[in-house]
């Protein structure tokens, strides 16, 4: 690394891992959900950057800025990132990402489902939280969201705390908390998942697929491919 | 009064549609008068629809369609019965043509209700509660079904599986169905029985849980009916209007006698039955309101297909399968077809005319004569039931 | 705090509640009023979770209670645990917010001593 690169790359620390889980959804699939590797990288964004074109229900903002997020990471310029996805046979159904403030603070990203219906965005989003009250330890999570979907879900589900002399990284708006107390209250009923993942499950999520655009765009909107 | 016959029918697909309500209306309207290919002027257009008001800010939506059809001088009128209003508007073009001022009428339903989102959509909805008694303490659709359901389900002993069992059931119907909004597949597993369900399948309103509801749906759905006179000349087999029955019930839910009782279900059944003069076991299909699972279980009771309390056995049986010896909602019902609460009505019929005519593809009921529909408003304050009969 | 009005019916006596012009009964059109209170029987109930515009809490929790002579109403519950069956009195409070004006209505509460 030469000098200038160091300059640009802020430090960072070696986060805790994510313990994969497998969690049954609604159509008795199974969808692991592990950490993303950083050099798995240009694999999400191959499947990212279709939903930029995506108006519907805020896909083009949400993928534009998660894009921007995990493109970050990859080139090392956003500190102490880190990403979840969600794998059918492999396939990627969803991601979640987010990064560490301080060691204390978390800040939750964005949530992309892209297979709909099932709930994945829901499970990721509550797989998000567990990683970082669980897994890194940390006093609370500072969420906003961008769309109305998020608003409902997240802060009406989570009973989220007002934080309004925070600035989340996000925008402007008003920031919100999940609490150590919050989140334990809600892990019954939103915090769901098996460990350790069987051997032969976890095998089918140990290289990540993506489908075909088409394909990908026809499961976000609702139109056949 | 004169025979009226279904000369044509079609339906968009339901779901999450693009464009706007009378694009829906639009195709489906003109899919049915290609179906029925016939060349005599539409003389009545009736439109089902419940919230363009609400939701889109439209009104004038049937004198919009004609302009859109180019079908003037044609009569035309728009239909609201809240979810029912599918099942009115075929009823008031049967009046029509049964009454012999008109020959050829066009009937659409539509509803596009995905431009707003998930709660105002519920907001809408329960709108048709009592405005004093009802909709100010927050009373939603599916709290009404859940509070019947509670009662239900202690009372006949049903259980959540069988609630289950209506929505896989539902589902994998639908998945034979093209037009059907919901395409995906659901397991007693992953909805019920594994620690995940709790957030698979989360309360809606308890004891009902997500899959016990119908989705939020876009989507039309036409008819053409006619006289004898045009009929005779149809390209298609015909289906035959042989009964109609409609009951209304109060409109604030707990001022009804008995609250696990779907009393203008029951009489709106038997009306429809007298007057084509056929009996429940007659039937060899049903589409039935199953805005919520618990609906069709009690609707195949108070219809008359099962005796009161006995719906859910016979589900267990697979009687109500697709194969079954009476089967209930091939298209997937409301549950899995869809709702947009204007066109089910409507929808209920064209699915019937398909199965009447033989043309449900990987759906299709072995050797349908005779079918069934029940379509509820409200929560069954006010319900239309129809016999339809297929026949050349 | 206003209270919610029942209706007895001056010719058959028959109490309802809401308001109908007309008696479902008897089709008398002279009614008297009064004030729902006193005690109910839980007939049944429902949490709901997936809420209209105006709702923003997780959930709410509504029954219909029913008095002794059979005239029944949907009440917002205060009860953590309602089991149907159970005695409840019947108090007006807030069960709304409608543009941050509390709307009032009927609501059950525990009965003392029950």
């Amino acid at each position: 690394m030469n000098n200038l690169e160091a300059i640009l790359r802020p430090p960072e620390r070696q986060l805790p891992p994510y313990p994969p889980k497998v969690i049954v959804l609604a159509s008795g699939e199974k969808m692991v959900v592990r950490e993303a590797k950083r050099e798995e990288v240009p694999t999400l964004l191959k499947a990212v950057a279709p939903l930029i074109q995506v108006e519907r229900d805020f896909y083009d903002i949400v993928a534009a800025r998660t894009y921007a997020e995990l493109l970050g990471w990859l080139r090392y310029r956003v500190r102490d990132e880190y990403c979840l996805v969600g794998l059918i046979d492999g396939v990627l159904v969803g991601l979640v990402n987010g990064r560490c403030l301080s060691r204390k603070i978390g800040i939750s990203y964005h949530t992309i489902a892209m297979r709909r219906g099932l709930r994945i965005g829901a499970h990721l989003f509550a797989s998000k939280m567990e990683y970082h009250i669980e897994y890194l330890g940390q006093q609370e999570v500072y969420i906003v969201a961008e769309s109305p979907i998020g608003f409902r879900r997240w802060m009406i589900e989570y009973g989220l705390e007002k934080r309004p002399q925070v600035h989340h990284e996000l925008g402007g708006v008003m920031s919100w908390a999940l609490t150590r107390q919050l989140y334990f209250d809600a892990k019954p009923r939103l915090v769901v998942g098996e460990r350790p993942v069987a051997e032969d499950v976890l095998e089918t999520a140990k290289t990540i697929t993506v489908v075909e655009e088409a394909v990908l765009l026809g499961q976000v909107t609702g139109k056949p491919a | 009064m004169r025979d009226v016959f279904i000369v044509g029918c079609a339906m968009t697909r339901f779901g999450r549609m693009e464009g706007g309500l009378l694009d829906l209306l639009e195709e489906a309207a003109t899919g049915a008068m290609n179906d029925a290919d016939i060349d005599e002027p539409v003389e009545g257009v009736f439109v089902a629809n419940m919230g363009a008001g609400i939701l889109n800010h439209l009104s004038g939506v049937g004198s919009a369609l004609v302009d859109r059809l180019s079908l003037y001088p044609a009569a035309a009128e728009t239909i609201e019965n809240g979810p029912a209003s599918g099942g009115s508007a075929v009823k008031v073009a049967y009046y029509a043509i049964a009454s012999g001022l008109v020959d050829l009428a066009l009937v659409v339903g539509g509803e596009k209700m995905r431009d707003v989102t998930g709660w105002e959509a519920t907001d809408f909805v329960a709108t048709l509660t009592h405005p004093q008694a009802e909709y100010i303490y927050g009373a939603t659709l599916p709290a009404f079904a859940a509070m019947f359901a509670r009662l239900y389900m202690e009372k006949y002993g049903v259980k959540h599986e069988h609630l289950a069992m209506v929505a896989i059931k539902n589902h994998e119907n639908a998945l034979l169905n093209p037009y059907a909004h919901v395409q995906q597949r659901i397991t007693m597993e992953g909805i019920l029985h594994r620690p995940e369900a709790i957030m698979n399948n989360p309360p809606v309103a308890e004891p009902l849980r997500l899959y016990d509801c119908c989705p939020v749906s876009d989507g039309a759905a036409a008819v053409v009916l006619a006289s004898e006179r045009i009929a005779s000349k149809a390209k298609k087999p015909c289906v035959r209007i042989a009964g109609i029955g409609q009951a209304t019930d109060t409109h604030a839910v707990h001022e009804r006698k008995d609250p696990t009782e779907l009393k203008a279900v029951r009489l709106a059944s038997q009306k429809a039955f007298n007057m084509a003069g056929v009996k429940p076991e007659d039937v060899d299909v049903a589409e039935l309101h199953d805005a919520f699972t618990i609906l069709e279980i009690a609707e195949s009771e108070e219809a008359g297909f099962f005796e009161k309390g006995k719906g859910h056995v016979a589900l267990e049986k697979g009687e109500t399968s697709l194969h079954g010896r009476m089967p209930i909602n091939p298209s997937g019902g409301l549950k899995a077809r869809g709702h947009p609460v204007g066109a089910t009505g409507v929808a209920q019929v064209v699915e019937l005319t398909w199965q009447l005519r033989h043309e449900a593809g990987p759906r299709q009921v072995d050797g349908a004569q005779i079918g069934f529909s029940c379509n509820f408003g409200g929560f069954g304050n006010n319900v239309l039931c129809f016999v339809l009969a297929g026949e050349k | 705090m206003n209270k919610v009005e029942g209706f007895i019916c001056r010719s058959c006596k028959t109490r309802t509640y809401p308001r109908h012009r007309r008696c479902p009964t008897c089709g008398g059109e002279d009614f008297e009023s009064f004030d729902l209170g006193g005690r109910v029987r839980l007939l049944t109930f429902t949490r709901i979770y997936m809420l209209s515009l105006a709702f923003h809490e997780r959930f709410i929790t509504l029954g219909i209670g029913e008095f002794e002579d059979g005239l029944r109403a949907l009440g917002k519950l205060l009860v953590d645990e309602p089991k149907v069956g159970m005695e409840l009195e019947v108090v007006t409070g807030v069960v709304k917010m409608e543009n941050g004006i509390p709307i009032q209505g009927l609501c059950f509460k525990e009965a003392a001593g029950a």
